[in-house]
């Protein structure tokens, strides 16, 4: 005990004597407490846990991996304000057995997260990957669990939530507090009726005031910028593209991608910019409430809120997917509520934002569930929707009105859009085609998709047909002529290798010359350690693609030249793509500029299948996924040839080869937006 | 053993005077390379079939390896057992009945390697090797193999309709192909020929067997149908 004690003052005299240059990793012990202000690292070394108890600082995690047993890797607490700064790749990961988060952060600690490295955080049993750990029911709101502040800067994060946990958020029974994101590329997995994002399973229904549907809350939710994919379950993905293979896929987790969990409410979402990718399920919002209940003794009507609040230029998809079939009727809204509850809340889409929301059931796109209240036995409505004037909407729902237009309090501005009635698809999308200044661009024959019970009965992009024009990129600093620096953004488990052969993953910083052309590749990683190289470690893609960054002013002259052809450019605030050349252009004084390649055309998203059910039934790739996964979604690159095994009960049970192409699986996909992602059912 | 040193001296002069050409080179994407020396280069003959290949990975055949005649045409059958395990594992193309059932990117890719590489299984990169070629090129090559060029091959992935070349960051496919020719039906206007690949050299354990059809077309054998399993 005493060479132990000894071994844990040597390390706390190092980290504390040395900030920055610290390895806080000495000796034998894998345990390190941090109790002074200061700046720290942990380092590539492997820790058992970490506690930062009252510190105000940073705490760099380079290519660290922390394995907690009995506890989360790592507790912030009492009162501590600490910034992680993000390098490498990090892997920080809970026990599945206790009660536990990957990283805990406790009521009155603060947490940021900064850097341009990678994330992966899992939670633990019953907790947040980022967050709280659970507790038990009944417990009144105030004898809870609390968490603290969390604020991601920027960096890669993965986070995949224990279960019934949040990915972010809390645990289960617990509240969430303020998760505000600025930037970065976030995924978010819920788990067992925990949001991706929001509260962790909050409750079925139970005593008001304590334990009823309402009793808990996802708190204050901020997205400022960044990419934001938030889903309501590990495997669930973001492959909305299919709602009826997304639909196979729920799990039934019955939360919100971002907000609620299961029973929980949504008072304060707010999404001001940045891309926002939300898939909640079976009864849960894409972006708002929990699934609640029908049963009016467990639902506390004076705590079920729904408050959405969207603007800026957020360019935002929600998504409901619901895979119970005899529920096609009454799911959760894209925006808006939960199956089960008495109000669709109020939601404020404003600004230059851009929206898709899609409902796989038969409840609103944008406003509530349709199912009956719990309170009354009537349908539910929204008590406020605000559609801004230079709104892109974009919703669809399986059998209901695309807004909901039966809302206490409704704004649209008809001057654009015409008659506010034509907002109201009820009936299929062909009549609206004669109304003024509005335009379909797209109808049900589009979208590949088949509800379990019913059809799609409204599938229209509506919009202004005079676009505005864009707004002028502000700069954040201009770039220096010559060399700068460009954040490297991939699609979850890749890689870019550029034509020198160096490496880089997600939110890695490449040195580049403005003005030069760089010819770049996408590869695979390994799913085990999440690197490619050329010694089994992942699967290279075969198309070039190049990449230059400009600046502002040349920006601006070649934007205005790609938009004259939209058909082979695809212009944006911060880059051009140009599909012809399969080359981008990046705006390098943009804010947040980055390579982007995690869009169409840059990858494959794979899904494999079993006929029947899934379970117990597993697919492994070789070189990318060598321990087989269930229920696998997966992007590969273009022109890659895999080796796939599948597996029963983790016994391989049949092989196959695959060319990956843009339509070498089983969908079809021939509206650009539905690219990205293909299917694979093994025999 | 004459020859096989003649090949092996003649390869190597060819790779030393690559390798000094291009050695002081980054990797151009606008300029067309040659394939780079690798220090492992070594040349090793089966036993059995006196068969050579480069870059330190072989291909054994064995069984009935001899070649054949459709008509006056004679086939290799051994190139054509690599053929099928090319496009059968290597580009996973299981089965076509006519060269157009070949899916185009499948098509265009098996096509541009072939335009640099005589076998996929030699190859041997280290790094990221890209490579370009022209639509002529890609062409003369199916016509080669396929005896066709009926495929829109403008519309490929590895196509750049800026640049009007096709490009490519060619795989590194390097890998040992154990393989034995079980049959060969010959008839009046094709030959089948059919294989089975192992894993080892031994033969022990089953890697896939392929059927290829080779049939005459301007007096020079082309593919024209595969199963593979």
């Amino acid at each position: 005990m005493k060479k132990i004690m000894c071994v844990l003052l040597a390390v706390f005299l190092l980290v504390s004597v040395i900030p920055l240059a610290a390895n806080a990793a000495e000796g034998d012990s894998k345990t390190i407490t941090i109790n002074e202000n200061g700046d720290y690292v942990l380092d590539e070394n492997d820790y058992n846990a970490v506690d930062i108890d009252g510190v105000t600082g940073k705490i760099t995690l380079a290519d660290a991996g922390v394995f907690s047993t009995g506890r989360s890797a790592i507790k912030v607490k009492n009162n501590s304000d600490v910034t992680f700064v993000l390098e490498g790749f990090n892997t920080i990961e809970g026990d599945s057995n206790a009660y536990s988060c990957g990283i805990e952060v406790e009521y009155g600690s603060k947490v940021t997260f900064e850097g341009q490295g990678t994330l992966n955080v899992t939670g633990g049993l019953w907790g947040a990957a980022i967050g709280s750990y659970g507790t038990d029911r009944n417990i009144p709101a105030d004898q809870r669990v609390k968490v603290g502040e969390i604020t991601i800067n920027s960096g890669y994060i993965n986070a995949f939530a224990g279960r019934r946990g949040s990915g972010i958020g809390s645990g289960y029974h617990v509240d969430a507090n303020l998760i505000t994101i600025n930037g970065g590329v976030i995924h978010a997995y819920g788990n067992e009726c925990g949001a991706g994002i929001g509260t962790g399973y909050g409750t079925s229904g139970g005593a008001i005031g304590v334990a009823a549907v309402g009793d808990y809350s996802a708190g204050r939710i901020v997205i400022n910028g960044g990419e934001v994919y938030a889903a309501t379950a590990w495997n669930q993905g973001f492959d909305y593209s299919d709602l009826a293979a997304l639909n196979a896929n729920d799990p039934g987790t019955f939360a919100a991608g971002i907000g609620g969990g299961y029973g929980s409410s949504a008072p304060d979402i707010e999404i001001n910019g940045g891309k926002v990718v939300a898939i909640g399920s079976c009864g849960g919002a894409g972006i708002g409430g929990g699934r609640g209940t029908s049963s009016s003794s467990k639902y506390n009507k004076d705590t079920y809120t729904v408050n959405v609040k969207i603007g800026g230029n957020a360019d935002v998809t929600a998504i409901s997917a619901d895979s119970r079939g005899n529920e096609i009727n009454s799911g959760g809204a894209a925006i808006g509520s939960g199956r089960g509850s008495h109000t669709g809340g109020t939601i404020e889409i404003t600004g230059n934002a851009k929206v898709t929301a899609i409902c796989a059931t038969q409840a609103t796109a944008i406003g509530a569930s349709k199912q009956k209240s719990p309170v009354d036995g009537a349908t539910p409505v929204a008590d406020s929707i605000v559609i801004g004037d230079n709104v892109e909407l974009f919703a669809a729902t399986a059998g209901n009105y695309a807004v909901d237009k039966d809302a206490a309090s409704l704004s649209i501005n008809d001057n654009y859009f015409g008659s506010s009635d034509r907002w109201f698809f009820g009936e299929s999308a062909a009549a609206i085609t004669d109304v003024a200044n509005v335009k379909v661009e797209s109808t049900k024959g589009d979208m590949t998709y088949s509800a379990p019970a019913g059809t799609v009965s409204v599938w229209a992009r509506i919009k202004k047909q005079e676009t505005q024009p864009d707004e002028p990129v502000t700069p954040d600093e201009p770039a220096d002529e010559g060399k700068t620096g460009l954040r490297i953004d991939v699609p979850l488990k890749m890689a870019v290798v550029f034509e020198d052969g160096t490496v880089y993953y997600g939110g890695e910083m490449k040195d580049v010359t403005v003005g030069k052309e760089y010819a770049f590749q996408m590869c695979a990683v390994n799913w085990d350690n999440g690197k490619f190289d050329d010694n089994g470690n992942g699967i290279r893609g075969t198309v070039v693609y190049r990449m230059e960054v400009v600046h502002q002013d040349e920006f601006n002259e070649l934007a205005k030249t790609a938009k004259e052809d939209p058909d082979r450019y695809t212009v944006k605030g911060i880059d051009i793509i140009d599909n012809v050349g399969k080359k981008i252009i990046i705006n390098i004084d943009a804010k947040d500029t980055h390579l982007e390649t995690d869009v169409n055309n840059f990858f494959m998203a794979y899904r494999f299948h079993f006929e029947g059910q899934d379970y117990n039934k597993q697919t492994g790739i070789q070189q990318v996924i060598n321990t087989p996964l269930e229920s696998l979604s997966v992007n590969l690159p273009l022109g890659s040839t895999i080796t796939c095994d599948a597996y029963h009960n983790y016994e391989k049970v049949n092989s196959a080869d695959i060319l990956i192409t843009n339509n070498s699986g089983e969908g079809i996909y021939e509206d650009e937006f539905l690219t990205s992602v293909n299917d694979y059912t093994w025999k | 053993m004459k020859k096989i040193t003649l090949k092996l001296l003649t390869f190597l002069t060819a790779v030393i005077l690559a390798a000094s050409a291009f050695s002081a080179c980054g990797v151009d994407p606008n300029v067309k390379q040659e394939d780079e020396a690798t220090a492992d280069y070594k040349v090793k003959i089966d036993d059995e079939d006196q068969e050579t290949e480069r870059d330190g990975y072989y291909a054994y055949g064995k069984g009935k390896t001899d070649p054949v005649k459709i008509g006056d045409v004679t086939v290799n059958v051994k190139d054509y057992a690599v053929r099928s395990y090319e496009l059968g594992f290597m580009m996973a193309q299981k089965k076509f009945d006519k060269p157009k059932d070949i899916p185009l990117e499948a098509a265009v890719q098996y096509a541009f390697i072939h335009v640099f590489y005589d076998d996929f299984y030699t190859i041997n990169n280290k790094t990221v090797q890209y490579r370009s070629a022209q639509e002529k090129q890609i062409r003369d090559v199916l016509k080669t193999q396929f005896g066709t060029d009926d495929y829109d091959v403008t519309s490929s992935m590895l196509y750049n309709a800026d640049k009007k070349i096709f490009e490519m960051w060619i795989p590194s496919y390097g890998t040992n192909i154990y393989y034995t020719i079980d049959a060969v039906n010959v008839s009046s206007d094709e030959a089948e020929i059919i294989t089975t690949f192992y894993n080892e050299l031994e033969r022990k354990t089953l890697f896939g067997k392929a059927t290829i059809t080779v049939r005459v077309r301007d007096d020079k054998p082309v593919i024209y149908s595969l199963k593979a399993e």
